[in-house]
């Protein structure tokens, strides 16, 4: 059990009311997580005391900021159980983790007639960026079903790969239907067909334990914002072996060894991938939320945010005319439903009047709306600063919200 | 239910979602436009002829929100049978209400029920995607 009162006293942000002076309860954590305190205050401290750009400047402020930014990279790599820090590249977000690896390594490896294989639950930044790299080399992009379920059969992953198959691209949690993959088994599936597997860690990374070596994946990336770090940082792991072989994501400053009018060679892993000035105090910001979930512990905030989201799903289904979208049999933090006749943005509007903040829509995945026959969702999902009395407060809501509608 | 509430869901806009109007596909008309709002993916089609300059036989069909809902079933009950010029001096109504606060304005008691939408920003796509579609359409076919 976790001290949830106490918890709560590091996230500000939980004390905010609505304009009708309902206090907040916070059930979109899918989309983003709230900042506790100390991450606040580490970048606030780093722009009011160790301010500077990195590798470069010889005054202390140079030096201690690039201490900070190279020691988050340790922390990083430590967190997520990766053997080098020349694997953790610093990128803005999931979305550009999967790009650069789109850009700089799938494009190099994909031919015409080849075949990149993802799963039907995927949010659209890890489809479209294999979309467009298919459409672009002239190559397929196969899709592993889900089921009525929310979830796929590692034997159709088996049977999905093809002798021109290059790449596996799956989310290690579905954002929309808060389904747990089973990474490690497909991970092992691809590698003995020899295919590389990118992981989708967006929703997994500060929720539970994430383990680079044990997981044998060869890319993850997953965002600060979701892990109660600040916005617009983010991390790509990637294998050095195929870091090392991989051409640069973007060029310019920080990313150099020598540079001539006729041309350049570029610096060592990670940095030849960071080009122009990072946000510095993003990651200083990433390195505070790490010491946060590691001072909570990542194994209790599994097992308090399961044990919630359990009771959540288990509850919400007791509402008659409420479908839960998903019925996993490993679910994450997040459930997804819908009523018969109410429309999620109504749902969220009338919840948001009792200060129940949750998301609405598609939730990036329109592609595995279509398949269950919707064009959305309403989706609640929580932390662990969430707890079973914003449970039942939601429950009520949504009675409400029946009647509203009846 | 709360007073924000019992305002914004307004009767009417209950009874035009639960029971909107015309709310049937037609494969023959003459011009089928698609009201879509890709953030939400709110997804109606409006069908509809044109006699005389006049937008005639105007019917939906789709899936979206109660309030994209009742607001293009009430655009059907004002404009259906009426001149497209005063398809855009509804419209225009319909701007006013929700940007400004349009009480100058005789307006229909329908589309007063949509007044307290200005207090929801992000519901006011809601009430002008289908107005906003159709008037972009019939600037196209001029």
């Amino acid at each position: 059990m976790l001290p949830i009162d106490q918890i709560r006293q590091d996230f500000p942000i939980l004390n905010r009311t609505n304009k009708s002076g309902k206090k907040l309860i916070y059930l979109d954590n899918a989309a983003t997580t709230q900042k506790p305190i100390q991450v606040i205050d580490a970048i606030n401290d780093f722009y009011m005391n160790h301010n500077s750009n990195i590798h470069r400047g010889i005054h202390f402020l140079g030096v201690e900021a690039t201490e900070l930014y190279e020691d988050t990279r340790n922390k990083v790599r430590d967190f997520i159980g990766a053997d080098y820090k020349e694997e953790i590249v610093f990128v803005r977000g999931t979305t550009e983790g999967i790009n650069l690896v789109a850009s700089s390594f799938a494009e190099q490896i994909v031919s015409k007639g080849d075949r990149l294989l993802i799963t039907g639950m995927e949010h659209h930044s890890n489809l479209i960026p294999w979309q467009r790299l298919a459409l672009s080399k002239k190559a397929h992009l196969d899709i592993i079903s889900v089921s009525d379920f929310g979830e796929i059969d590692v034997n159709e992953v088996s049977t999905k790969i093809t002798n021109q198959t290059k790449l596996l691209a799956i989310s290690h949690i579905s954002n929309s239907l808060g389904t747990i993959n089973p990474i490690a088994e497909v991970i092992k599936i691809a590698h003995d067909k020899g295919i590389p597997v990118l992981i989708d860690g967006a929703q997994a990374v500060g929720h539970q334990p994430v383990n680079m070596n044990s997981l044998n994946c060869d890319f993850y990336t997953f965002s600060g914002h979701k892990m109660f770090g600040p916005t617009g940082i983010g991390v790509l792991y990637a294998k050095k072996e195929y870091l090392s072989q991989m051409d640069p994501y973007q060029f310019g400053g920080e990313m150099i060894k020598t540079v001539s009018y006729e041309d350049t060679s570029f610096a060592d892993l990670p940095h030849r991938f960071e080009a122009g000035t990072p946000d510095i105090a993003g990651v200083v910001g990433l390195g505070a939320a790490i010491n946060y979930l590691n001072s909570i512990g990542l194994e209790k905030i599994r097992g308090y945010t399961e044990d919630l989201a359990i009771y959540m799903a288990d509850k919400l289904c007791t509402i008659e005319g409420l479908k839960i979208i998903g019925n996993p049999t490993l679910r994450g933090s997040i459930v997804s439903f819908v009523f018969d006749h109410i429309h999620p943005h109504d749902v969220a509007t009338i919840l948001d009047e009792e200060g129940i903040a949750i998301r609405a829509g598609h939730h990036c995945a329109m592609p595995l709306m279509h398949s269950f026959n919707i064009s959305g969702t309403s989706r609640a999902s929580v932390a662990f600063y969430n707890d079973r009395k914003e449970i039942d407060q939601l429950y009520e809501a949504l009675l409400s919200v029946k009647t509203i509608f009846a | 239910m709360s007073d924000i509430l019992k305002e914004l869901y307004h009767e009417v806009i209950l009874k035009h979602n639960s029971e909107p109007l015309n709310f049937e596909k037609r494969e023959d008309a003459t011009f089928c436009v698609e009201a879509y709002n890709p953030v939400c993916g709110d997804q109606f089609n409006l069908y509809f002829d044109l006699e005389e300059e006049r937008i005639v036989n105007l019917s939906f069909h789709g899936y979206g929100c109660a309030i994209s809902k009742a607001s293009i079933s009430i655009l059907i009950q004002l404009i259906n049978g009426k001149p497209i010029n005063e398809v855009h001096t509804t419209n225009h109504l319909v701007k006013e209400l929700l940007l400004n606060d349009g009480s100058q304005y005789n307006l229909p008691k329908e589309l007063a029920a949509f007044a307290p939408v200005r207090k929801h920003s992000g519901r006011i796509k809601c009430v002008t995607l289908g107005w906003d579609s159709l008037i972009e359409f019939l600037e196209n076919i001029k």
